[in-house]
């Protein structure tokens, strides 16, 4: 048997490995995504007051700090027995939007758009972010463009564009005011003809490669996310539901009661646990979350551009859930088409620059569960508190762990496809990473970490002996 | 757009790697509303792409970092140019010289670029400089304003 081991995964965020053990014929065996690096941040917050966590957590990764700031804000309301009034909800939603516009527009274009409009066998010294810049530089800035549109959204509404300190117990502390909202729209109208120039690549490129999309990584889980009282694609608040693999509900609960619903399963070969629909027990109540997990349970969308790309996309399976993990990229523009028809809607609402912010009553329960749809999917926050406010116990779950099981579902699928009688070229190696970005993970929010080094790939055989080492450095 | 931009880059809550984010709140608290003002000093807790129209029509351009490739307390500054991705695979991350090779690639040049490294061994969760580390603040200050008003 021989082992071929690719670490780290490039193009994502964290530290991952994946080892591919081949049989003595060269086809592989088995394929795995170890993530290597101990989650710490729970134990460190413990014994932190409660009110500190929404500045905290957004330090676990450079990346999302506002969905983690937003679900802290969220488990604190809760927590402290306090509701924010309307206008501050519809200011931390508005801040959500732009975190996902300048997520997914970054994913899109950054980090899958390299192995989907240069090729997945294009010359890895091209295969990037600069590569793509130099093939068309004028979709590239508008993809910058997009990505600081996004981030603008943050910093006007939060006051500041890295880490603002915006949410407090039962409201925020920054109103928006009408020159910043007007500045808001004032590049809505281009950043939106870049989603749909966006969306039209990924349909064209859909429509060339559909054997690709047919083969790669296609497998059946459950779905879920965040959904309105009417089953619509829901961001912010909502319940959680999930369904199973033909698209019909398993469950839909409150956030609060996610303990109920959902456990963890844990492997010895990673530090990343993988959670499942507790009735179905694990791996059968595995679930994707995210945007294929997204529009796969929801019923429909609210906002009507978003909306109609929804029903095209969902018949490409006439109306039953997506597997084809490509489909990610198609369903995460869909998600960003939404978030900005959202923020038009949002900075149309004349409660968007009250100055109704907080909600100053308290009625103290020690407990709050904060659930938020970030950009990759389902992120929980989960605080428990003395009755001084000190944090006697913190649960994170993360939206990169609720897909573990399915990105190494991916990685063992498409390396079985791609590797055959040992043939394990370059391009083929970057295919088994492609299935893993697709989810758009961030393994420093699953494992909290940090660091990153070059890129080593060792074919070992099954006595270890090394019989070939790829790397990816100068 | 700020002609001198100065970026502190690191997880403030990782021991040693709250470096950069140390150095820059210890630069705005000197020069913040100053006649030096003209200057953009910020924390990054990772380098992203969305700084790319920020480095459009910047000079100079300073990157402060704690490094585990330099010996622990030294200090380092470097001129950087433009690096190729091969060196730096993970796009969620981008380190200066994929900046620089992506700031060229836009707009055909790129500011005068400049990394000032620490060399740094403690990167647990915790917060807060350990002492050797902490000791250098002020003459990395010193190597900022060297390269910013001499």
């Amino acid at each position: 048997m021989r082992k071929i081991t690719v670490e780290p995964v490039t193009r994502i965020e964290g530290h991952a490995k994946i080892t591919i053990n081949l049989d003595d014929n060269g086809n592989v065996e088995h394929a795995y995504m170890h993530v290597n690096e101990f989650r710490g941040f729970e134990k460190f917050c413990e014994g932190r007051m409660y009110f500190e966590m929404p500045q905290i957590t957004p330090r676990i990764c450079g990346i999302c700090p506002v969905s983690h700031h937003l679900a802290s804000a969220k488990a604190n309301d809760a927590l402290v027995g306090a509701a924010p009034p309307r206008p501050a909800v519809l200011l931390r939603e508005l801040m959500h939007m732009g975190q996902i516009i300048q997520s997914h527009g970054m994913h899109f274009f950054e980090l899958a758009g390299p192995d989907l409009l240069l090729g997945f066998d294009s010359d890895p010294a091209t295969r990037n972010v600069v590569g793509l810049i130099q093939a068309n530089p004028e979709l590239a800035t508008k993809a910058v463009m997009l990505r600081k549109f996004g981030q603008e959204i943050i910093r006007m509404v939060g006051g500041r564009k890295i880490h603002p300190n915006f949410c407090v117990p039962g409201g925020v502390n920054k109103a928006l005011t009408v020159a910043e909202k007007d500045a808001i729209m004032a590049t809505y109208d281009e950043n939106m003809a870049t989603i749909m120039a966006g969306l039209d690549i990924i349909k064209d490129w859909a429509e060339k490669n559909q054997d690709v999309i047919d083969e790669f990584a296609v497998f059946k889980t459950g779905y879920g996310g965040l959904v309105t009282d009417k089953g619509s694609l829901e961001l912010y608040d909502g319940q959680m539901r999930i369904v199973n693999p033909d698209g019909d509900l398993w469950t839909q609960f409150d956030p609060k009661d996610y303990l109920d619903h959902i456990s963890e399963h844990v492997e010895p070969w990673t530090y990343l646990k993988f959670p499942y629909y507790i009735p179905e027990g694990y791996p059968g109540g595995s679930y994707r979350v995210g945007p294929l997990g997204r529009l796969n349970m929801i019923d429909q969308i609210d906002t009507p551009i978003a909306q109609e790309e929804f029903l095209t996309y969902r018949a490409i399976n006439n109306g039953k859930p997506i597997e084809n993990t490509l489909h990610y990229h198609y369903a995460r523009l869909i998600e960003t088409v939404f978030c900005m028809e959202k923020v038009r809607e949002l900075c149309e609402d004349e409660d968007i620059t009250s100055t109704e912010l907080v909600n100053t009553s308290r009625d103290y329960q020690g407990e709050g569960v904060g659930m938020i749809e970030a950009p990759r999917g389902t992120l929980i926050h989960h605080y428990k508190a003395d009755e001084d406010g000190k944090l006697d116990k913190v649960n994170l779950i993360v939206s990169t762990g609720h897909n573990n099981f399915a990105m190494t579902h991916a990685v063992d699928s498409v390396a079985k496809t791609y590797i055959k009688n040992g043939d394990v070229r370059e391009g083929l190696l970057n295919r088994v990473e492609a299935a893993i970005r697709a989810h758009d993970p961030c393994l420093s929010c699953s494992t909290h970490a940090v660091g990153q080094m070059p890129m080593d790939v060792e074919i070992n055989d099954a006595k270890g002996q090394l019989i070939q080492n790829l790397r990816r450095d100068s | 757009m700020t002609k001198k931009i100065v970026i502190g880059i690191g997880n403030p809550l990782r021991g040693d790697d709250a470096f950069g984010y140390v150095v820059v709140n210890e630069f705005n608290a000197k020069y913040g509303e100053s006649e030096n003002s003209d200057v953009d000093c910020f924390h990054m807790q990772q380098l992203g792409l969305e700084l790319l129209p920020y480095f459009e029509d910047c000079e100079t351009l300073i990157f402060v970092d704690a490094s585990v490739k330099v010996d622990e307390g030294v200090v380092q500054t470097e001129l950087i140019e433009p690096g190729t991705m091969i060196d730096n695979p993970v796009s969620h991350f981008f380190d200066p010289e994929t900046l620089l090779s992506s700031t060229f690639a836009l707009y055909q040049r790129h500011p005068r670029t400049y990394l000032i490294s620490v060399g740094a061994k403690d990167f647990e969760i915790r917060e807060g400089l350990t002492t050797p580390i902490k000791a250098v603040v002020p003459k990395v200050l010193k190597e900022i304003e060297k390269i910013l008003f001499e």
